[in-house]
């Protein structure tokens, strides 16, 4: 797997980093997928992460978001970063705005996640549902439902299609 | 059950009960089964909590089941309660029909299983509506756009 690290705006360096791997290791069965990975991401730094399918880039994603157990090694990362899957992942039974503001508790659910809609140039489809969208405008949905929890982190599985966006 | 409960209103209301139970419970947990597991780890990554993650995600998801399983559950209800309105009744429809068998009376007869008929088909209706009202987001139920 290669890891490319974009160098990190002039300010971040100073901080404690953001995330912190070391040693980490993953295995599905015999197979080896992750063998003591070492990575450290500093705040405000964009970290891409490279290589063909089934060298364990999803793997190491999930480690960092908290959906896999660790097996070996130790990761330090924020509690609950926010999470782009690489399918959208919208709920077929809400609203655009209901998906986007899940899991926020918050009195302007609606209000922010009309913000972060139209962040992502959807803000006048808050009451369409999913089924309406095509599949770039349901990632950037999914985009927005992640934006809308202010991470302190960022996990994204990406294609082409919603880089195209930046 | 109907030596224990006796031939009343009780034994109606268990004779239905019971019916009805096990399509919608095994409906139910059909459905709960089939939710997107995908589904239930955005909701963790999201941040909701037990009971959210029922509200939002387990429950919407397994509706389509259990609105089969009412449904279902409708027909077998009628069935359970035709049963019992004509094995025992002081009164009612099911009353009104072998009374009318006892005097040959055949217009009433029929003019009972129309009505039970027209009762069925609107139950069914009701069932329906549901189906398209809860279910509007879904492609195949809500007659999508």
């Amino acid at each position: 797997m290669t890891v490319h690290v974009t160098p990190p705006s002039s300010s971040a360096a100073v901080a404690s980093p953001a995330v912190v791997v070391s040693n980490l290791r993953r295995a599905y069965g015999n197979r080896v997928v992750i063998d003591r990975l070492n990575l450290r991401i500093e705040r405000g730094e964009f970290v891409a992460l490279l290589g063909e399918s089934g060298c364990g880039k999803t793997t190491l994603l999930r480690a960092l978001a908290g959906l896999d157990p660790v097996q070996g090694g130790r990761i330090a990362a924020p509690r609950r970063p926010a999470v782009v899957f690489q399918e959208h992942r919208l709920l077929p039974w809400d609203s655009l705005w209901r998906n986007v503001s899940l899991g926020l508790q918050v009195p302007d659910a609606r209000e922010r996640a009309a913000d972060a809609l139209a962040e992502v140039g959807l803000g006048d489809r808050l009451d369409d549902w999913p089924r309406n969208l095509s599949g770039g405008q349901a990632q950037r949905v999914a985009l927005a439902r992640a934006l809308v929890q202010q991470p302190r982190a960022f996990c994204c599985w990406t294609n082409r299609s919603l880089l195209s966006m930046r | 059950m109907i030596v224990w409960l006796g031939v009343g209103e009780a034994e109606k209301i268990f004779l239905v009960a019971l019916g009805v139970t096990f399509p919608i419970y095994i409906n139910t947990t059909l459905g709960i089964r089939q939710v997107d597991p995908k589904l239930i780890e955005l909701g963790r990554v999201q941040g909701l909590g037990q009971l959210e993650l029922i509200r939002r995600i387990v429950l919407p998801g397994a509706l389509p089941s259990i609105l089969t399983g009412v449904r279902y559950a409708l027909a077998t209800a009628w069935l359970a309660l035709v049963i019992a309105e004509t094995i025992g009744a002081q009164s009612g429809l099911g009353f009104l029909a072998m009374d009318a068998r006892e005097f040959l009376r055949t217009d009433v007869i029929v003019l009972t299983i129309v009505i039970y008929a027209l009762i069925g088909v609107a139950a069914d209706a009701i069932a329906r509506l549901l189906e398209r009202r809860l279910l509007a987001w879904h492609p195949n139920y809500g007659g999508g756009r």
